[in-house]
């Protein structure tokens, strides 16, 4: 009898409290200059949502309501670090993850040419790649180089020969626009008009992701040189669970790094 | 056995409310959300309308009006039934309107004593004059009087607004983005507006209304891209802006000292149902964000808005009805029906 008594009372309360609504918070709202950094640059965030908080890692762990408490402007030096950030309140589901990875600006590129974009997506030309700066998510924002080759060669000339460990394409995944992230891409040292084999890098395409500019690292043997030329493969065919299955996907690039 | 059941249950009953509504106090402030801030702060009911879907489907809610008799009326580009007509609890009363593919803009005017209804259809590229009733008393069609159009196609009406003479102003929101004024039996007067560079250009001119909140006329007109609204006077001279960062601001709606606006989506988070409502008072300082950040003025500046709470999608038209309580219409947000939000005292 007694037991009966509480079952019914907590079924009663749990039908009482599942008919209110949980709401879920926004994300905060992040500032920064670029995803890519000179010596160092910070991130902030502001959430102007009275009893909430946000809740921030530095070390690639999803921030839960435990992480630290965000404060003020987060100082970042160190290449590819990743800040992850959410909002919290009580009463409120938590906000979905921002991720925000940084990137140090790597070694100094003197020049670089590359195979022609589609027309319709030439950014500022090919300094685009090397400016520094962030081409967001919006493909269509001039900040990014948009191509529909079946190849594209990039030459990059750096200002001095230096010792190179690897190459990084900052490239932009939204599968609902058929722009997807390459399949291959290859390194070539360049000396003497000849060109060597360094690596080849392929990438598997996930399906469904959201849609978010991607870092692609490159490793590559400890290699002494001045010139380099990269060979990029753009996903040849859609794959079966696409709208657009069997045809030829779009890469967009806004930044090639070497370090 | 019976008896004794029955018996034993209603203790039961009764014995649970006493408890959950314990509970339920205790949980009270966890759950019950509120939105807004300052005197402008609602509780939010999602489930205010009770038309029946299988028969008064709606696809994007448009924009909403309150008539004479206190109904609110909805329009949606679903063309079963392009206008539902509600009373403030809920209930569908009425409903009209098959040939309106493109229902977008919908704006009421009590025209020596009758109610009115203007409909600008995006897919028609016309603006449509009818009684409430939905009886079609006039047609606006492309305005080649101006000479900047070529054909109707490049016209596509978002919103009209109504001087007290009469006058009729329409907003090419999603064509060319001129303002185009006609005399009440739709003669054109003027136009203005347009894109360009200088503060007097318009960039997605999706809303206008008047504004009678200082006594002399004048005229707003959404300069949505540009998360702004735009100050004219009756007779389209620019007057002045009002900025607003962040927020893709849908049309200006007056009522009493303030002006209301659903924000489609948070600049900083396009194509991610990050809308909001925002509140401005008299002086055109934004007083209240109903699920936005809250208003920060800093040296003067409005700073940035943006989304806090999801609580609505794309939000895309606001209407206050003479009990000051907020009706809510969405577009592209799984075809929901609008939501009400009732003032917190």
């Amino acid at each position: 009898m007694q037991h009966r008594w509480i079952i019914c009372w907590l079924l009663f309360c749990a039908q009482g409290l599942a008919a209110q609504k949980t709401y879920q918070l926004a994300p905060p709202n992040a500032k920064f200059a670029s995803a890519f950094f000179d010596k160092s640059t910070s991130v902030s965030f502001v959430f102007e949502q009275p009893g909430s908080e946000i809740r921030y890692t530095t070390d690639g762990s999803d921030p839960t309501a435990n992480s630290a408490v965000y404060k003020k402007p987060i100082a970042i030096s160190k290449h590819q670090t990743i800040i992850k950030a959410a909002t919290f309140a009580k009463g409120f589901t938590p906000s979905e993850t921002v991720v925000l990875p940084f990137f140090s600006q790597g070694l100094p590129i003197a020049q670089l040419s590359t195979t022609s974009p589609n027309n319709k997506y030439k950014g500022s030309g090919p300094t685009t790649l090397f400016d520094n700066k962030s081409g967001g998510t919006n493909h269509n924002n001039n900040a990014w180089l948009g191509f529909d080759s079946d190849s594209i060669i990039v030459n990059i000339t750096m200002q001095q020969s230096t010792n190179i460990s690897a190459v990084m394409l900052h490239v932009l995944v939204n599968q609902g626009a058929w722009i997807f992230a390459p399949q291959q891409v290859q390194v070539y040292v360049v000396d003497n008009n000849s060109a060597r084999l360094l690596q080849t890098h392929t990438i598997e395409s996930k399906q469904q992701t959201p849609t978010d500019a991607e870092a692609i690292m490159v490793a590559l043997p400890k290699t002494k040189t001045n010139q380099l030329r990269l060979v990029i493969t753009p996903l040849a065919t859609l794959p079966e669970w696409h709208a657009g299955k069997g045809n030829k996907a779009w890469c967009f690039i806004d930044e090639i790094k070497i370090y | 056995m019976k008896r004794r059941n029955f018996i034993h249950q209603s203790v039961l009953a009764a014995g649970s409310i006493a408890f959950s509504a314990s509970a339920l106090k205790a949980y009270g402030s966890v759950y019950d959300v509120e939105f807004g801030h300052g005197n402008k702060r609602y509780k939010l009911n999602e489930k205010w309308s009770q038309a029946d879907v299988s028969r008064y489907p709606v696809n994007d809610c448009h924009e909403m009006v309150q008539d004479k008799k206190g109904r609110i009326i909805l329009l949606t580009n679903e063309t079963k039934n392009n206008i539902l007509i509600y009373d403030k609890s809920g209930k569908l009363l009425e409903s009209w309107g098959t040939e309106y593919p493109g229902a977008h803009g919908l704006t009421l005017f009590n025209e020596g004593g009758e109610d009115v209804l203007f409909i600008c259809d995006n897919n028609r590229h016309q603006v449509i004059k009818t009684t409430i009733g939905g009886r079609v008393l006039m047609t606006l069609e492309y305005p080649k009087e101006t000479g900047m159009y070529n054909n109707a196609t490049e016209y596509i009406p978002t919103e009209t607004a109504i001087a007290p003479n009469g006058d009729i102003y329409v907003v090419d929101g999603y064509g060319k983005d001129f303002v185009i004024q006609y005399d009440s039996r739709g003669k054109y007067i003027r136009h203005f507006g347009g894109r360009g560079t200088e503060a007097k250009h318009l960039r997605n001119a999706h809303g206008i209304c008047v504004d009678t909140r200082n006594g002399k006329p004048e005229l707003i007109v959404t300069s949505r891209e540009q998360n702004a609204f735009k100050r004219y006077s009756m007779s389209g001279e620019y007057i002045g802006t009002i900025n607003m960062p962040g927020a893709w601001v849908c049309r200006p709606v007056i009522k009493g000292n303030y002006l209301y606006a659903a924000v489609l989506q948070t600049h900083s988070r396009q194509g991610q149902q990050s809308g909001f409502v925002t509140v401005l008072n008299k002086d055109n300082t934004v007083v209240s964000n109903i699920a936005g950040s809250q208003p920060n003025y800093t040296n003067g500046q409005l700073q940035e808005m943006y989304q806090t709470i999801k609580a609505f999608s794309y939000p895309h038209d606001v209407c206050i009805d003479d009990e000051e309580c907020m009706y809510v219409a969405q577009w592209n947000s799984g075809k929901v029906y609008p939501y009400k939000l009732e003032p917190i005292a």
